[in-house]
């Protein structure tokens, strides 16, 4: 979470559970942490993390059970395969671009990412 | 139990020194509220009413279901104003002792441990407190009595960064209880971006905006540019303010963005923008106010 990087923060909470969701992080059932649990963690205010896991319901990510929770709904495969591959195709955007502007030869660019991967 | 922890009606208040006039507002449970507006404009008077230390001339004013003021009511609110309710002589460990008694719902052991937690030192006499100690005391306090709401005024003034950001991770653990609310006033807009739900703006005794923090930046843009404004822009903008060498700036509600030509700069509104406009707005409707009056 950055409060600098320009994105608003309902937005971040937005993009990072549902990159745990569609990776697997977060199964099917499993609670979100509690609003104001959240809000308390991570300094925001309560309406901030309240419009991330309602936007979040509404893409039919998580489920409000009240009483309970916000509760990760059934994944997918094919939609979270989709979304998967999409956050791939950005990060490569954003790479391709910061490298041409750099003047990165693409063979340079290729030796990094297989440095990089291999080093995971 | 209603949704609202505070509800006030067609308030006003009138002294020698302030005023308020037709104040119609509410504190949602659950959520942060934040009071904000120029010294002067009401705040105190607004949270001295919510607290039953003012009594209104018109109007009611209902906290937790109940009017203002009564004790069931008061033992059931956390207040930090700006001058501590402990005698200076006292020393800081024997304050719940003292004053412990005075609510039904007091926890000393809770109060303790807060005392402990704000690193306050318990042989100190209260006088000899800096002001953050002063505030955490204080703050400490209104927590001991257990409250369901809690009102703070102008808390964070004369706190350095540290100590405010101690103060608003308290608050935010307050929270944790869906059935707490926080009404706090502050004359820093940036504290209001990270801690509260709600702003009220207030400004020459009366209600100048209100609404939840989020809507406020989707609802409201701003307008920056110099020459003459056409009619139509000029009656669509909110508390126009001009500078000295022909520029003006307005705040515009998002769907009005076609009213202006293509050399003015509109921007997103932040809070502080929001603030500045709606005070304007309501400087400018007192002043015409006072004219007809005289």
């Amino acid at each position: 979470m950055s409060t600098t990087s320009g994105v608003p923060l309902y937005e971040q909470i937005k993009t990072q559970v549902r990159a745990a969701i569609h990776g697997g992080d977060l199964r099917d059932g499993a609670l979100l942490p509690s609003l104001r649990q959240l809000a308390a963690q991570l300094r925001v205010s309560i309406i901030t993390v309240t419009r991330a896991y309602n936007d979040l319901v509404a893409e039919g990510l998580v489920a409000n059970e009240h009483g309970r929770g916000f509760a990760v709904l059934p994944v997918d495969r094919a939609v979270a395969t989709a979304a998967l591959q999409e956050r791939v195709d950005r990060g490569i955007d954003e790479v391709v671009t910061a490298a041409r502007a750099a003047q990165v030869s693409r063979d340079d660019l290729l030796r990094r990412v297989e440095r990089q991967w291999n080093q995971e | 139990m209603t949704d609202d922890a505070v509800v006030i009606r067609q308030l006003s208040i009138r002294r020698d020194s302030f005023a308020l006039r037709d104040v119609d507002l509410s504190v949602p449970t659950g959520y942060v509220t934040g009071l904000v507006g120029p010294n002067g404009a009401g705040k105190t008077t607004l949270l001295k009413s919510v607290l039953g230390l003012l009594a209104p001339d018109t109007g009611d004013v209902t906290v937790l279901g109940d009017a203002a003021g009564g004790d069931a009511v008061n033992n059931r609110v956390g207040v930090v104003l700006d001058r501590i309710s402990a005698a200076p002589e006292w020393r800081v460990r024997s304050v719940g002792r003292r004053i412990g008694r005075l609510y039904h719902r007091w926890d000393e052991t809770f109060f303790r441990t807060l005392v402990a937690r704000f690193g306050l030192p318990e042989r100190n006499r209260v006088d000899a407190l800096s002001r953050g100690q002063t505030v955490k005391l204080s703050l400490a306090m209104a927590l001991a009595r257990r409250p369901e709401l809690l009102v703070l005024d102008e808390p964070t003034s004369g706190l350095d960064p540290v100590a405010r950001r101690e103060l608003a991770d308290i608050v935010r653990e307050f929270m944790l209880d869906p059935g707490h609310t926080v009404l706090f006033s502050t004359h820093i807009t940036a504290e209001l971006d990270d801690l509260a739900d709600r702003i009220i703006v207030v400004n020459d005794g009366t209600v100048a905006y209100d609404g939840m923090l989020h809507e406020l930046h989707e609802r409201f843009a701003v307008a920056r540019g110099s020459g003459a404004l056409s009619e139509r822009a000029r009656a669509s903008g909110i508390g126009l303010l001009s500078d000295s060498s022909g520029g003006y700036e307005v705040l515009i509600r998002s769907a009005d963005t076609a009213l202006f030509d293509a050399d003015v700069v509109i921007d997103d509104a932040s809070t502080d923008d929001v603030v500045v406009h709606f005070a304007e707005q309501a400087r400018v409707r007192g002043d015409q106010r006072g004219l007809v009056r005289a």
